[in-house]
């Protein structure tokens, strides 16, 4: 069963294919990986299905629905949340305030849960990313690593089906590598199928199931790790010259 | 107004509860005192009304006074041409400014920055200039005068300042104290969300223009009802109340008093009427020192005098 | 009311005229906005602190004002540069620092609170230095009338008036596309971190735009002052409509702003014809909100 179905996917820029005809599908209950050289089209083609920019051709299906063209809010309250590349946490406020936004967000401020219920809910996916005791710390305060726990939180409350992480390891230290990537893998024990850009091999190999490889706004592969790092269009492609950078 | 508990309300409510009564011997100072008084809390309301928009939304408004005016002219005229009682005609007066924040919120919805700044200017000058130009309604630059003032209840005669005050003083507390359960309810912790960053709050499933249209309709409805009471107080309005300057005025209040907090309006709003009141005596020099202020405020205090009772009590309690 | 064919001509010119004028003023606030990221609403002040030190220049020296406009149009450019540097360069070293979130917003509403301000302030020190009467700068040229085929009749003033902004407006062109500091002016409008990176002085760059900003508005302030009065709000009077223009014509986009100001002015006085000298005002404001909605890029679109 598919959760998400993009099928001939086209967005330009001027005259600038950012993404070209791309189709791929995410099965329920995997993580799946989007890699590919700076500029290659990833973030914009997360854009699209979040619903951020409006593609010029091809449709989109979420949860058998088609939701091409959907507004951003519309779609994470029907379970399709993304996480920003450049985090984005309401800085001036709490963090669990920030948890509690996305709960008001989506489940109405009117007719939603409970205050008690809302809190509760939100404690427990900070407990769930490990921010727990920072909740009453103005987000600010954060260091980066926990910035991106905080977006991942955020992104949770909203009670997705679909979880789509856009270079969630960017910028952070091997440690704290590792305790997101234990975060992604925690969250699809927990039955959300996860989407991830990432540009850092060593976390996408580690937790995808699956990988789709984007150059110049292309589709150029898909398979399993090992399918991908053996795959020779790839390696010309983008693992080439990202092992070369790796082995300075 | 959800996501706040009864026992919040409640704390809340005592603070105002307090002020309201250490309030109500004011006017035994005077006539004068009770004049300004009255004035000061109705720009307490618009102030604060404000900060709902710029403080907590992050919508920059340079054309709060239109609205002001707005609910003013409104309530004027349905008590003068249709004989409606201004108790009904200040809520009237309200609802007509936000249907006038509806019409400026909507089209305005993706502008942000300098562009919005700009666009609510414009919207100001424009409701200026109707106020001037519809001559055959609202008697145009003449103004109109002989407003009736509030109904007497019973004995209680509200020509008299001493009983106006009373019913200003209970206008501002309840409005200023719904503005503070907004700010902590649902919908005020969105508005915040939505200041620091409209794409995320997106991403997580704010209706945004929703929220930003909510924003408005409260501040004006609120920048309303303070112009009604305005008008039945002081008997006579004029475009003077719509202009750009008041606009201004009103936003320096906000800002200088320290946006975002509520209460820095509110403290702005005090501080700088009382300092015009002060200023009287200096005459032509008075708008150099409040334009100096202002300029001083901004360069060493961006968070306005809430920010500078904030680091005096940090000081205060770092002593300890 | 029937309109003849005449007054529209009429109107045409005066609209091209006073066109001319509001392109000086809305450029030099455009490129406030594009180089310095601030929108400045002490603009217009500027503009009447031009046109009263030419009043007092005139007064003193008994010079003609259009002789004595370049004069204060540097005097005022100087207080733009030592106010740049008492007032913004300090703030934007705060903002070195700046993080994400609302904290952008933030600057914004310092530094648009700031300009109100000074505005306020000098609007004040005029009161206080010239009176509220307004002045009268005399020339002789406004009294010199200049027929034209069709029995139309301009003075020599506004004449004077429209050619000084036309070869203004194109030298600060020349000057943005020719010279080094034109070059960098751009640059740094356009992208102020490459800008920054390929060594140029950001507040220097800053500087020679407020001393341009500043000594344009005054410039404008100077060459009007024969045909209009002079008073301490000629300045709030006139930010508005330059605001209007630069949104208008894009902001950061002078050559937007140069065509935006033709526009607003020829419609403005279309309009008054048409639709009645009260309807004046609002045309430039509906104009603008027509811009915001289509074209919030403004009409030249993306370019700069």
């Amino acid at each position: 069963m598919n959760i998400l179905e993009v099928k001939g996917v086209t967005k330009t820029f001027g005259g600038l294919v950012a993404v070209n005809n791309v189709s791929f599908e995410v099965s329920k209950g995997e993580i799946f990986g989007i890699i590919g050289p700076n500029g290659a089209g990833k973030t914009t083609l997360f854009n699209v299905i979040s619903g951020f920019y409006r593609p010029d051709k091809g449709r989109i299906f979420f949860d058998g629905k088609e939701i091409t063209g959907q507004k951003p809010h519309k779609l994470a309250k029907l379970g399709l949340t993304r996480t920003w590349q450049i985090v984005k946490p309401f800085l001036g406020m709490k963090v669990l305030d920030n948890v509690l936004v996305s709960i008001y967000a989506t489940k109405g401020i009117v007719t939603g849960m409970s205050e008690e219920e809302a809190i509760r809910r939100a404690e427990e996916i900070l407990d769930f990313v490990g921010l727990l005791h920072r909740k009453d710390l103005l987000a600010e305060a954060l260091p980066h690593g926990e910035r991106k726990r905080l977006e991942i939180a955020r992104a949770l409350a909203t009670d997705p089906k679909l979880l789509m992480l856009d270079e969630p390891a960017g910028g952070l230290t091997p440690t704290e590598m590792d305790e997101v990537m234990d975060v992604a893998r925690r969250v699809r024990e927990s039955g959300i199928t996860v989407i991830v850009i990432e540009h850092n091999m060593r976390v996408i190999m580690n937790i995808c199931e699956r990988i789709m490889v984007l150059n110049f706004g292309r589709k150029i592969a898909e398979g399993t790790p090992e399918e991908i790092s053996t795959n020779e269009e790839v390696i010309k492609a983008y693992l080439g010259e990202r092992f070369y950078v790796k082995g300075r | 107004m959800l996501g706040i508990s009864r026992k919040v309300v409640l704390e809340t409510a005592k603070y105002y509860i307090v002020a309201a009564l250490l309030l109500i011997p004011l006017p035994l100072a005077g006539d004068y005192v009770t004049h300004v008084a009255i004035l000061v809390m109705l720009y307490t309301i618009t102030a604060a009304s404000l900060d709902i928009l710029v403080g907590y939304t992050g919508r920059l408004s340079l054309g709060h006074a239109a609205f002001f005016a707005v609910g003013a002219y409104t309530s004027t005229l349905l008590a003068m041409n249709l004989g409606v009682s201004p108790w009904i005609g200040i809520f009237a007066g309200g609802i007509m400014a936000s249907i006038f924040g509806l019409i400026l919120g909507i089209p305005s919805l993706k502008l942000r920055g300098p562009y919005l700044a700009i666009a609510t200017l414009g919207f100001g000058v424009v409701v200026w200039l109707m106020l001037i130009n519809l001559d055959w309604l609202t008697r145009g630059p003449l103004g109109i005068p002989g407003i009736p003032p509030l109904p007497s209840i019973g004995p209680i005669d509200f020509r008299n300042k001493v009983s106006f005050y009373y019913v200003a003083l209970l206008f501002t507390v309840i409005s200023i104290f719904l503005l503070h359960l907004l700010t902590k309810s649902r919908a005020g912790r969105i508005f915040v969300a939505i200041r620091e960053d409209e794409d995320a709050a997106l991403s997580i499933g704010v209706d945004v223009p929703l929220f930003k249209v909510y924003a408005f309709l409260v501040a004006t409805f609120f920048a309303g009802i303070s112009g009604g009471l305005y008008a039945h107080y002081l008997r006579y309005i004029s475009p003077e109340i719509s202009t750009l300057s008041e606009s201004i005025y009103m936003l320096s209040m906000t800002i200088i008093g320290g946006f975002g907090t509520l209460i820095g309006p509110v403290m702005g709003a005090i501080v700088l009427s009382l300092l015009q009141e002060l200023l009287r005596s200096y005459l032509e020099y008075r708008y150099l020192i409040y334009g100096l202020l202002i300029v001083l405020v901004m360069r060493f205090f961006p968070k306005g005098i809430y920010g500078i009772i904030e680091l005096f009590l940090e000081k205060a309690g770092g002593g300890k | 009311m029937i309109v003849q064919p005449i007054e529209v001509i009429e109107q045409v010119i005066l609209g091209l005229m006073i066109g001319g004028i509001y392109g000086i003023i809305g450029v030099g606030l455009t490129m406030i906005f594009g180089v310095m990221r601030l929108s400045n609403f002490a603009h217009g002040e500027f503009y009447m602190i031009g046109a009263y030190i030419a009043f007092t220049l005139v007064s003193v020296t008994g010079g003609d004002p259009y002789i004595v406009a370049p004069l204060a149009a540097i005097a005022v450019g100087l207080i733009g540069i030592l106010i740049n540097k008492l007032l913004f360069k300090p703030l934007y070293e705060e903002m070195k620092e700046i993080k994400g979130g609302a904290a952008f917003y933030f600057q914004d509403l310092r530094f648009i609170m700031l300009t109100i301000g000074l505005s306020i302030l000098f609007v004040d020190l005029a009161l206080v230095l010239w009176g509220p009467i307004p002045l009268s700068i005399p020339s002789p040229l406004t009294e010199v009338r200049v027929i034209i085929p069709g029995g139309l009749s301009f003075s020599l003033a506004r004449i004077i008036t429209f050619i000084v902004a036309v070869a203004t407006l194109a030298a600060l062109y020349t000057f943005l596309k020719v010279t080094k500091t034109g070059k960098a002016i751009r640059a740094t409008s356009q992208n102020p971190s490459a800008a920054m990176l390929v060594g140029i002085n950001t507040y220097k760059i800053y500087d020679i735009t407020m001393f341009l900003s500043t000594a344009l508005a005054a410039l404008a302030g100077c060459i009007l002052a024969p045909i209009y009065n002079v008073y301490p709000t000629m300045g709030l009077d006139v930010v508005a409509k330059a605001f209007v223009v630069v949104i208008t014509g894009g902001m950061g986009n002078v050559i937007g702003s140069i065509l935006a100001g033709f526009l607003i002015g020829l419609a403005e006085n279309l309009g008054g014809l048409f639709l009645g000298t009260e309807y004046k005002q609002v045309v430039a404001f509906i104009i603008m909100i027509i811009v915001l909605w289509l074209k919030p890029e403004g009409i030249l679109g993306g370019k700069k």
